[in-house]
């Protein structure tokens, strides 16, 4: 009713020739650095009166508008290599606009990238303690059982793009999905800012599948509405994490939760297990164990009655799913109660935040598709390393 | 009392070994004369046969297998076996100890990944010294007829009762359940103190609950006819006491219970019972009546008969914890036991199975074996029941509702305390007046069949778990006898329906045999039962039978070609069993466009699974391809397409597909979980089949009781 009224009283109080400023100022992304996926676009607008509307456009297509501050959308950009026009337009209760426009770029591709520079993720342990202050003299690499050269070095907080694979399976009625949503959200919640992570929750089908994001708002407004029902298609949702992760750059991780029991996929673990060696990816296992499941031996054995597998191929399965995650240089966490998930999911965020990064050019590589063992080792007796153990030549 | 043998006990325990089987809520026939136990005499058992036999072989055995033993002499607890134990002393001399105990075994996770027909089963009972010796062991093994058993162990369990001889010493007892087939084990050691037969010694034992008493059932080992009567360990309480060993109570009522101390303060009646929960907090504290005092064998030892309102928790698991004072005040005794709270509505009604085996002899393998009675008498119907059942069926045909809710009542009624006889008298008068019909109209039975196929389901709905178990023993009574005296194929297809009707209905955890039950009884009447043969054949699956699958999917398949499912079923097996080219071929029609989404969904993903696994995945792309046509957005499917362009170097294309899974795009479930669940269309066709008999079926009851009437009438 105000606005209104001042709108129309404001040309005769203003100096005869003056107009009403509206400065727009966009804040975020920031200027110069390349833009994708999901961005969040804000602005300042300064005005002498109330803003009515800010309406925001990418590359000429509108995008959002906010009618009161904080005048701030999240604008899904896709993954190209492209340049982005940013143009935002604030409209003030008198109908004065004012606007800003920002262009980010594209990343320029004008150098030679040595496309078999191979890098390993390195946690160091001793005494169960992380080890945090080895420094480049104290690792050996040995690749095809050659000593390596190592040419990159580096520890700490990496930036990593990370698949988080929750099971909603009627197996995880109740506490235990709710545990699994927190432990996830607080692992989302730990996330820095160039970290991007992807959200999939899954059954015997996919639930819900976020895009990669470093938006933890994005991610958890999916995890609103899951209940736990149908069966378990891990291996299928292993792959495609694995998949997913091909086209991210740096560290890639997978965080899996489940009790590894796979009883729906139409893929193998062992055939995931040639995608997880391709991709090198780090594979962390969160797993949900029956503490009266029989051990003997090596060989669990869940206790199930199923259509599609017997006995053996669940044993099959777990083995196989182990070894999977032990090559990534990833680590199976066991939780035996719902109250474990969420430290778990904390304990492979503090892990990734300490790990060393060791970066070489492999020797005689041949191409050929087979399969080549490394070996981290270091000089200091009593640390523990985990470390990826090969990787597909090709 | 423990007998001057001249055995050395050291070597050699002494053991009488009680075996019962704890029976799910079903009946089993009428019981023969017996003679009940008074509080005058001793809880003498005397001999009655008339159960269901449970075929049951034993062997004795010396020792256990290394592995076992490491096991049992490990301080190692735990194991996928549910084991629960409690021990008592009975009898006391310079000589040593006789111990009781009572074992019970889970009987889910005993039947847990068991195949085959036959389930062996080993106990040993050990009681070790803290030097790691062994005073005193028993170890009996022992094979079930699985076919027979199973509906008593899912839900129930199998108890052990036996006594061990032991020289003064003190001891842990532990106790090792295996399957020796599957190698599942369960071993426990046996909380509180064990007596020593050193003086002075004090102790009180774990609360001893009896099994609900609702319900004993005999049985008779062959050739056992004239064995002499055992005297129950526990008869110095007055009463034939089979004490559970994880109780159920209901909360909110008043609970009774012995215990059994020495060392009691004298003519204490302080004695009071604490409530904790299962962390070991405390959650109640309650003073409890001593009622009866009575000497116990055990020298100056006392069973004491208390009882204390239960307070009433949430359903769960809790420890019951008795304490009394000793003699020695700064010294209380306290025994414990876990237990179910259970809700104070919970109808009783376990039953037992109990088969006493007399002292072991001397000779290997002379194990002779007395049954016992339970409280049950002879059974006949009841008149007035008769009367007012066939009263209340006037009404099915014009008003089925008010017709149910009569016959519902009668039920209730006739069931007040749902002990056996009860039981047993209502079968027989129901049964009575359905017999009154068929000698009129055979044809009729069919209407009271599906009385009691809904009120089943009406049962089922409220939880009424007695009432519903008496209307599943019902259909299975009248569908059995509508097939018998009706005699046409038609009379026989209805009564396997009905009969596969309850099956599916009963196909979930804790009912799962008395539903592939169901079924058999079905294919018995008609052996070309869709529902029934394709209900088992996904039971077998489940179980990892598959051989067995194919020997009902076969003649499915065979009498209908128009089962896709069974088709499906049958080439997926065939796979598991032959691998050969006839589950392709078989896989190739379950792809054609008849076929539901479901089916072809599977059907091309198990045709590609095989090429990929053989790595031709050119191949495997024109196939999935040719899927994703037949099934657009597939998850499985895609997922496999885009794995098979990975292997064919086109990680993009790969990639691509990968993007587009996901997000929920309308399924509620995938082909592959459908193909999990039980087979449901069949059922349905089975359903309505039964559903458009019913008015026929009516007429004819109207029909028949019209004319039992003027019969009646005529008499008169």
């Amino acid at each position: 009713m105000i606005a209104p009224l001042i709108a129309a009283l404001l040309p005769f109080l203003l100096p005869a020739g003056a107009t009403p400023q509206v400065a727009v100022t966009i804040t975020s992304p920031p200027a110069g650095y390349a833009a994708f996926g999901q961005v969040s676009v804000a602005v300042e607008v300064k005005a002498a009166e109330p803003v009515r509307r800010v309406v925001f456009f990418v590359d000429d297509r509108q995008v959002g508008s906010v009618s009161a501050p904080p005048f701030k959308i999240v604008a899904s950009l896709g993954d190209e290599n492209v340049e982005h026009r940013f143009r935002v337009v604030a409209t003030t209760a008198s109908g004065v606009t004012g606007e800003a426009t920002l262009l980010t770029p594209r990343i320029a591709v004008d150098q030679e990238v040595r496309f078999d520079l191979q890098q390993l993720y390195v946690s160091a342990r001793e005494n169960g303690q992380r080890v945090t202050d080895l420094k480049r003299e104290d690792f050996k690499v040995i690749d095809g059982g050659e000593d390596q050269e190592i040419t990159a070095f580096a520890r700490g907080d990496i930036p990593f793009a990370a698949v988080v694979l929750v099971d909603s399976s009627i197996s995880m009625q109740g506490e235990p999905l709710t545990a699994a949503l927190a432990g996830a959200q607080a692992f989302l919640g730990g996330m820095r800012p160039l970290d991007e992570v992807k959200l999939i929750v899954y059954c015997d089908h996919t639930i819900t599948a976020t895009p990669f994001t470093s938006v933890p708002e994005v991610l958890e407004a999916s995890l609103g509405s899951v209940t736990a029902h149908g069966g378990t298609a891990l291996a299928d949702h292993l792959y495609l994490g694995l998949k997913l992760l091909e086209q991210r750059q740096g560290r890639r991780v997978v965080v899996l939760l489940s009790d590894g029991v796979d009883s729906h996929s139409a893929l193998s673990v062992s055939e995931v297990l040639f995608k997880a060696r391709q991709s090198q990816a780090l594979i962390y296992w969160i797993r949900l164990e029956d503490p009266k499941q029989v051990v003997e031996g090596e060989e669990e054995l869940p206790p199930l009655f199923s259509a599609w597998h017997d006995k053996v191929w669940y044993r099959e399965t777990v083995r196989t799913l182990r070894g999977a995650v032990q090559e990534s240089g990833g680590t199976i966490t066991k939780v035996h109660q719902p109250s474990e998930i969420g430290p778990a999911f904390r304990g492979i965020l503090e892990e990734l935040r300490e790990q060393y990064v060791l970066g070489y050019y492999p020797r005689d590589l041949r191409h050929d598709g087979s399969w080549r063992k490394v070996k981290v080792k270091v000089e200091r007796s009593g640390v523990r390393l985990l470390a990826r153990e090969g990787y597909l030549d090709f | 009392m423990v007998s001057a043998s001249s055995r050395p006990l050291a070597v050699r325990a002494a053991a009488t070994i009680v075996l019962c089987l704890l029976a799910a809520v079903h009946a089993g026939r009428a019981q023969e004369p017996a003679k009940a136990p008074t509080a005058a005499q001793p809880a003498a058992l005397s001999p009655t046969p008339a159960a269901p036999q449970v075929v049951i072989h034993t062997r004795r055995r010396l020792g256990v297998p290394a592995r076992a033993a490491a096991l049992l002499l490990s301080g190692q607890q735990g194991g996928p076996l549910g084991v629960s134990a409690l021990a008592v002393p009975v009898a006391l001399a310079a000589s040593g100890v006789r111990l009781f105990f009572v074992v019970d075994v889970d009987g889910s996770s005993l039947l847990a990944g068991v195949e085959g027909p036959v389930l062996p089963v080993e106990i040993a009972v050990y009681a070790v010294n803290p030097q790691g010796g062994v005073g005193g062991s028993v170890t009996e093994a022992f094979t079930l007829d699985v076919d027979r058993a199973a509906e008593y162990l899912v839900g129930g369990g199998i108890k052990f009762l036996g006594t061990l001889d032991l020289p003064p010493a003190r001891y842990a007892l532990r106790v090792l359940v295996r399957n020796e087939k599957t190698g599942r084990f369960g071993v426990i050691e046996v909380p509180g103190a064990l007596p020593t037969g050193e003086e002075p010694f004090a102790f009180l034992s774990a609360p001893l609950v009896a099994e609900p008493a609702s319900a004993w059932l005999l049985a008779r080992e062959a050739g056992t006819e004239g064995a002499a009567a055992e005297v129950h360990p526990l008869s110095f309480l007055g009463e034939a006491t089979v004490p559970s060993t994880a109780p159920v109570l209901p909360g909110g009522t008043v609970t009774r219970l012995w215990v059994v101390g020495r060392g009691l303060a004298p003519g204490s009646t302080n004695v009071s019972v604490r409530v904790l929960d299962i962390g070991g907090r405390e959650l109640a504290k309650i003073p409890a009546a001593v009622v009866v005092r009575r000497e116990a064998p055990v020298a100056n030892a006392t069973a004491l008969r208390i009882e204390f309102p239960l307070p009433a928790f949430a359903p769960g698991q809790y420890t019951l914890e008795v304490s009394t004072p000793s003699m020695n005040p700064d010294i209380p005794l306290w025994g414990s036991t876990r237990f179910l709270m259970a809700e104070k509505s919970a109808a009783g009604g376990s039953q037992v199975w109990v088969r006493f085996a007399l002292p072991a002899s001397q000779e290997q393998g002379v194990r002779p074996a007395v049954a016992f009675v339970g409280k049950a008498g002879r059974v006949k119907a009841s008149p007035k029941i008769v009367a007012t059942y066939t009263s209340t069926l006037r009404a099915l045909p014009t008003d089925p509702a008010a017709a149910q809710a009569a016959v519902a009542e009668l039920e209730a009624a006739s069931l007040p305390t749902g002990k056996v006889a009860e039981w047993e008298t209502l079968v027989l008068s129901e049964t009575e007046a359905a017999n009154t019909v068929a000698a009129v109209r055979p044809d009729a039975v069919l209407a009271l069949v599906l009385l009691h196929s809904d009120l089943q389901r009406s049962y089922s709905l409220r939880k009424s778990y007695l009432l519903e178990a008496h209307a599943r023993r019902m259909i299975e009574e009248l569908a059995v006898l509508y097939a018998e005296k009706d005699k046409s194929p038609q009379a026989k297809i209805m009564a396997a329906n009905a009969l596969a009707n309850l099956g599916g209905s009963l196909q979930q955890p804790g009912t799962m045999v008395t539903s592939e039950r169901m079924f058999r009884r079905a294919l018995e009447l008609d052996p070309d039962n869709p529902a029934a043969l394709i209900a088992v054949a996904a039971t077998m699956e489940r179980i990892g039978q598959y051989k067995r699958a194919l020997t009902l999917l076969e003649p499915l398949v065979k009498a209908h070609p128009e089962n896709s499912e069974a088709r499906l079923r049958l080439a997926i097996n065939v796979a598991r069993v032959f691998s050969d080219r006839r589950s392709h071929d078989l896989l190739q029609v379950c792809t054609g466009p008849t076929n539901p989404e479901w089916v072809r969904a599977v059907a091309y993903q198990e045709l590609a699974s095989s090429l990929i696994q053989a790595e031709r995945f050119e191949q495997a792309e024109g196939l999935l391809r040719a899927g994703l046509t037949a099934v657009p957005g597939d998850e499985g499917l895609t997922m496999q397409l885009a794995y098979v362009l990975d292997r064919e170097r086109r990680p993009l294309e790969a990639q691509a597909l990968a993007k587009d899974v996901g997000g929920g795009k309308g399924v509620d479930v995938s082909p592959r979980f459908r193909y999990s669940e039980w087979p449901s269309e069949d059922l349905a066709r089975a359903r309505e089949a039964l559903k458009t008999s019913k008015a026929t079926a009516d007429q004819a009851l109207a029909a028949a009781l019209g004319a039992a009437g003027k019969a009646a009438g005529g008499a008169k």
